[in-house]
């Protein structure tokens, strides 16, 4: 509890790390950019008045497509769908992964045995191998994509809930509660989620990262949702042939990916230094 | 002092690792220049996008087995050569009955197959057989409804005859391999006649292909060659930018000609090409069975723009389904010209002035995504919605093609003569011009080529005038090889691509 | 004491393993058969007939129920029977086993290289860790982490086939590993995007072991008694820290494997992962079966073999079940 509070006071300034400022400063770019684009961009992305594949100019600044289309407009609202993925998979994460989590935790014997070894084989199962058995399934799209990431995700959450709830639950005051008729509710509210959301919201920093990487890879592959879309993996993809003449089209977006999973990090290991001042340095 | 020891530790191993892809290098390209087999005959490596499914052309192999075994390890009676003119290949000598309606075909004596039995009538008329039958998936099948019964009553002589003329037959015939009559599976091995045999095929990379020694012919001037397959376009022009081969097939990449044409190392060659990139309307269905619809919708594409898009400065516009080097070709471009406001005002008399919705369904490979892309911004000028929908090739086949459940589609069409089509009414797009249809029947029995093509022309004027389908332009057909390599085909007709006249200085 | 609990143990973790592939078949069977369309469209001509639909059902078991289908399936694995691929008509497992031969040479040639380097790396971050060489070390793994590995490769390929000729920018030699020299040639690049990567988040890794075993009370303790700082880290640190990081071994290399499939698309090598991408465009349900099946059981049986050795060097965790705090 008390870290709980020291680590929100602690975030109030920026001051106890670093690492995390730089990992907002970063993110909060992304996001701002992907706020704008949704009431401005410097093109419509059906503008086809440009001249095929453009440098960077004073009208267009990162260059355009083959079709003439505004490179920086379309980097825009990836961000968009970047966003989408990132919070989308995460969202499911959560709530799959609490449900199931606290689900082992409170009941202990046969669910719980069950529930564990669903959550070991399927953390040892490389997301994107899961994502690529719901795409076959279901087809490309970027739902698919974003489900898909968001159940393999969901195993770390399960994982990561139910042990700490356990060992929460396993202290001796929250013991001294229950045998004090405390309801399982109560002490889900008074105890155990106050205690679990410091380490949770770590872990869905680094999902939020892995989720913008993964979707990236299969629109790269052609498994992501379909054109015309402006997924920053697609758009890596479409700018692959004309990277000798236009290198620019293939170098942002992948920075643009960069900027994004680096400062998810960054904000996951600040968040870790914050919560836990012994941990610092040692990210 | 100790950290300095350790980075020193650290960079000898980085040290060691250059030194020993160094190495690599020097072994690997020893290794290529020893590994070919004749002496003095240099192996060719061919580039292409279109690796075969399986190796039967009459069972779904696709333009990718036509390309790798057409003359190359298969033939027919008769071949095209790379202008497209007719020549004989097995056949020696053929005649033709008064009525018109019976071929007399002589075959060429002492052919053998690679597996060294010899070529006769029988086999001829098995492989004419096995491309007409129920199960074949030839998609030349149709041209050979007109067989009405093949004889064979010698070895050496075929007499096939016709319901009707058709004075495309002997033409048509080149289309048909002829295949070992006692070889069962033609799906991953192959019994042709060929110049070369089929060495190795290794899926998802590469087929080898080796001299046959009992060839009929001219020996090749190489000592096999190797088509190379890649996924991508930018792979396979990268590809030959980085040595791994001599020529490529077809580039799909005009961004990395300008590499190529301002490198002496390389040589670029422009040829006569056949595939079209069409938007094909389901004439059926509304609002495409109007033809002011279909004009409307031609004619608001700024096709120019597209085909600099895709292409940059290279292929042609066309106005119809007939390429320049069709006998019965007409300028037609300006039939639907490019005009907004021509445009909207068709629509207007069709009754659609505040424009419609339609779905396009988008073949998931290149270039169909960005043409579909261009087609739904070009087409909100004239408040026309295009809902993209993206179909993979399989289910283009079963949705579009078979079913003939959809809207509008696109597709590229590789075949010369392929005009015929608009005469079928029960062809995908449903097309369906009674005068039309009776032009393509009087042209196939017409007595003379010049008959044939004046009504051809005529059908080439009407589908354009209707717009049956928007032809959007012909893509190029370009060849770029290593300037020490010559004797390649350009025009790749047909996706045909000879290899035995390859050779390298 | 002794052996017995280790066999036991053993036991218990292969009957795991068993069940786990048997849910993993069970998955991937389903999830297959919820496709909407009918399988048997991909066996089929342009014109074919309502008489050709029905032999092509007939043929894929599209006309049987599903629980007979399954049983089917199931059978016909147990005799190692994968069936054919639709597109090609070839058997699944041959094609599959020719796509390995490129595949698991490159994710083990990765991985080993990616290990020892992260293993130095991560050591010197620790080790320097206040000075510009550690920070540097740090930096460049924080950032490996946070790239897509398709991307890696692309840059590569721009850099070191396209910009200088020096690597081959896609492809495999046609004779495979009959041109040895060629073959890793070949491999050059996508091996180095692959380690790029994966060595990154192993450095991180093992940073922060190290980092623990630096400041524990043991090496301290054994430091001030006056052993020296090399047999204090050799007797107890690497012994402690070599536990949980093969458990990291073990994820990591199934991380490489899958990393080898994206990266055999950037470069053209007719792997396992080109097979895959390729069979999912195709709707080639029996390739794509077969290959799911195959990875997963790699990737359990790597997981296996590496909680195995864990649990050999440290012998506590077999005491301890599987769903831990009890």
């Amino acid at each position: 509890m008390s870290t709980a509070k020291a680590a929100r006071a602690r975030l109030s300034t920026f001051h106890g790390s670093p690492t995390f400022a730089i990992g907002i400063f970063f993110t909060s770019f992304i996001f701002i950019v992907a706020l704008v684009s949704l009431i401005w961009s410097p093109y419509k992305l059906d503008d086809t008045t440009g001249n095929r594949l453009e440098g960077p100019n004073a009208t267009h600044l990162l260059g355009t497509d083959t079709l003439g289309r505004d490179l920086l407009s379309q980097l825009m609202v990836g961000a968009r769908i970047a966003m989408k993925v990132g919070f989308g998979a995460t969202g499911i994460a959560l709530i799959i992964g609490c449900f199931l989590g606290l689900l082992a935790a409170f009941f202990p014997g046969w669910i719980d045995d069950t529930l564990a070894s669903i959550f070991d084989t399927l953390i040892a199962f490389p997301t994107l191998l899961l994502a690529m058995l719901i795409i076959a399934a279901e087809g490309a799209s970027l739902w698919a994509a974003i489900l898909a990431i968001g159940i393999a995700a969901s195993a770390i959450v399960s994982r990561i809930v139910r042990i700490l709830t356990k060992r929460i639950l396993a202290q001796q005051y929250v013991v001294a509660a229950k045998t004090c008729g405390t309801s399982r509710w109560e002490i889900l509210r008074g105890h155990v989620l106050p205690n679990l959301w410091p380490t949770l919201i770590v872990n869905l920093a680094i999902i939020y990262g892995v989720a913008v990487l993964t979707e990236a890879g299969l629109s790269y592959l052609g498994l992501g949702a379909p054109p015309p879309s402006y997924s920053w993996g697609r758009l890596l993809r479409e700018a692959q042939s004309t990277v000798l003449t236009a290198p620019l089209g293939a170098i942002a977006p992948g920075i643009a990916i960069i900027l994004l999973v680096l400062g998810m990090n960054f904000v996951a290991d600040g968040l870790r230094e914050l919560f836990d001042p012994t941990q610092r340095g040692n990210s | 002092m100790k950290k300095s020891r350790r980075s020193l530790v650290t960079a000898g191993a980085l040290a060691a690792a250059l030194i020993l892809a160094a190495g690599l290098s020097a072994c690997s390209s020893s290794s290529k220049s020893s590994s070919n087999a004749a002496p003095g005959l240099p192996t060719i490596y061919i580039g292409s996008l279109y690796e075969p499914q399986n190796l039967s052309n009459i069972s779904g192999g696709g333009q990718g087995i036509n390309e790798v075994f057409n003359g190359n390890v298969y033939e027919g009676l008769f071949k095209l050569d790379d202008s497209g003119k007719v020549e004989n290949a097995l056949a020696d000598s053929y005649t033709l009955s008064a009525d018109r309606l019976t071929y007399t075909i002589k075959l060429k004596s002492g052919i053998k197959f690679h597996s060294g039995k010899t070529v006769t009538s029988t086999d001829v008329k098995a492989s004419i057989e096995a491309v007409t039958a129920k199960t074949s998936q030839s998609a030349r099948k149709s041209s050979f409804d007109v067989v009405s019964s093949i004889e064979t009553p010698d070895p050496q002589t075929v007499v096939v005859k016709l319901s009707a003329p058709s004075i495309s037959f002997i033409y048509n015939l080149s289309y048909i391999w002829v295949i070992n009559s006692d070889k069962t599976d033609i799906s991953t091995t192959e019994d042709g006649t060929g110049p070369y045999k089929l060495d190795s095929w290794v899926r998802g990379s590469s087929i080898s292909l080796k001299p046959f020694a009992g060839y009929w012919g001219a020996k090749p001037k190489n000592a096999g060659v190797v088509f190379k397959y890649f996924t991508d376009a930018s792979a396979l022009s990268n590809a030959l930018l980085s040595n791994q081969i001599d020529v490529i097939t077809s580039i799909q990449n005009p961004d990395a000609l300008k590499q190529f044409e301002s490198n002496a190392d390389y040589t670029v060659s422009n040829g006569a090409s056949t595939t079209k990139e069409l938007l094909v309307f389901n004439d059926r269905v509304a609002p495409f069975n109007k033809i002011d619809v279909r004009k409307a919708i031609y004619s608001a594409i700024d096709r120019k723009k597209l085909l600099e898009s895709i292409w940059g400065n290279h292929g042609t516009l066309i106005g119809s389904m007939v390429p320049p080097t069709d006998p019965w070709y007409l300028d037609l471009v300006n039939v639907n010209p490019y005009d907004v406001n021509l445009a909207k005002s068709l629509l207007a008399k069709a009754g659609l002035a505040n424009g419609f919705t339609f779905t396009l369904d988008t073949p998931t490979y290149d270039p169909h995504p960005v043409v579909a892309e261009f087609l739904k911004s070009e087409l909100a000028k004239i408040n026309v919605t295009v809902k993209i929908n993206s179909i993979s090739a399989d289910e283009w086949y079963t949705k579009v093609f078979q079913a003939k459940n959809y809207q509008a589609t696109l597709q590229e069409h590789v075949n010369d003569r392929d005009i015929v089509w608009y005469g079928d009414p029960t062809f995908y797009w449903g097309y369906n011009n009674p005068q039309v249809t009776k032009w393509v029947a009087e042209a196939e029995a017409a007595k003379t080529t010049d008959q044939q093509t004046a009504l051809l022309k005529l059908v080439n004027k009407q589908i354009a005038a209707d717009a049956a389908s928007a032809w959007l332009y012909l893509y190029p057909q370009i060849v770029v090889a290593k300037s020490n390599v010559s004797g390649y085909p350009i025009n790749g007709l047909n996706s045909q691509f000879y290899a035995y006249d390859i050779t390298k200085q | 004491m002794g052996g017995e609990p280790l066999s036991r143990d053993l036991l218990r973790r292969l009957l795991f393993l068993v069940v786990s592939l048997f849910v993993a078949v069970i998955i991937i069977f389903l999830l297959l058969r919820l496709l909407p369309g009918d399988p048997a469209n991909a066996l089929l001509s342009i014109n074919a007939s309502p008489e050709q639909i029905a032999a092509a059902r007939h043929q894929v078991g599209a006309d049987k129920s599903v629980m007979a289908q399954f049983i089917t399936w199931m059978s016909a694995l147990l005799h190692l029977d994968f069936g054919k691929s639709y597109i090609s008509g070839l058997s699944v497992l041959p094609s599959i086993g020719s796509a390995l031969l490129i595949t698991l040479p490159l994710t083990l040639i990765s991985f080993v290289i990616a290990a020892v380097l992260s293993v130095v790396a991560g050591f010197l971050a620790a080790y320097y860790a206040r000075r510009w060489f550690g920070i540097v070390l740090s930096g460049f793994s924080q950032l490996g982490i946070a790239v897509p590995v398709f991307w890696v490769g692309l840059i590569l390929v721009w850099i070191f086939a396209l910009r200088y000729n020096w690597f081959p920018s896609s492809g495999f030699p046609e004779n495979g590993w009959g041109d040895p020299a060629g073959a890793l040639w070949s491999l050059a690049l996508p091996i180095t995007t692959i380690v790029i990567v994966m060595s990154s988040s192993m450095t991180r890794y093992v940073k922060s072991v190290t980092t623990d075993v630096l400041g524990s009370d043991y090496i301290r303790t054994s430091r001030a008694l006056g052993s020296s700082f090399r047999e204090a880290f050799f007797r107890h640190g690497l012994r402690n820290a070599s536990v949980p990081f093969i458990s990291v071994l073990g994820i990591e290399l199934a991380s490489t494997l899958l990393g080898a499939v994206v990266v055999e698309s950037v470069f053209s090598l007719p792997g396992l992962g080109s097979m895959l991408v390729k069979a999912i465009a195709q709707h080639d349900y029996p390739n794509i079966q077969g290959i799911l099946l195959v990875t997963t059981f790699l990737v359990l049986v790597i997981g296996f073999i590496a909680d195995t050795v864990q649990r050999i060097i440290d012998p506590r965790l077999r005491i301890t079940s599987s769903s831990g705090i009890k």
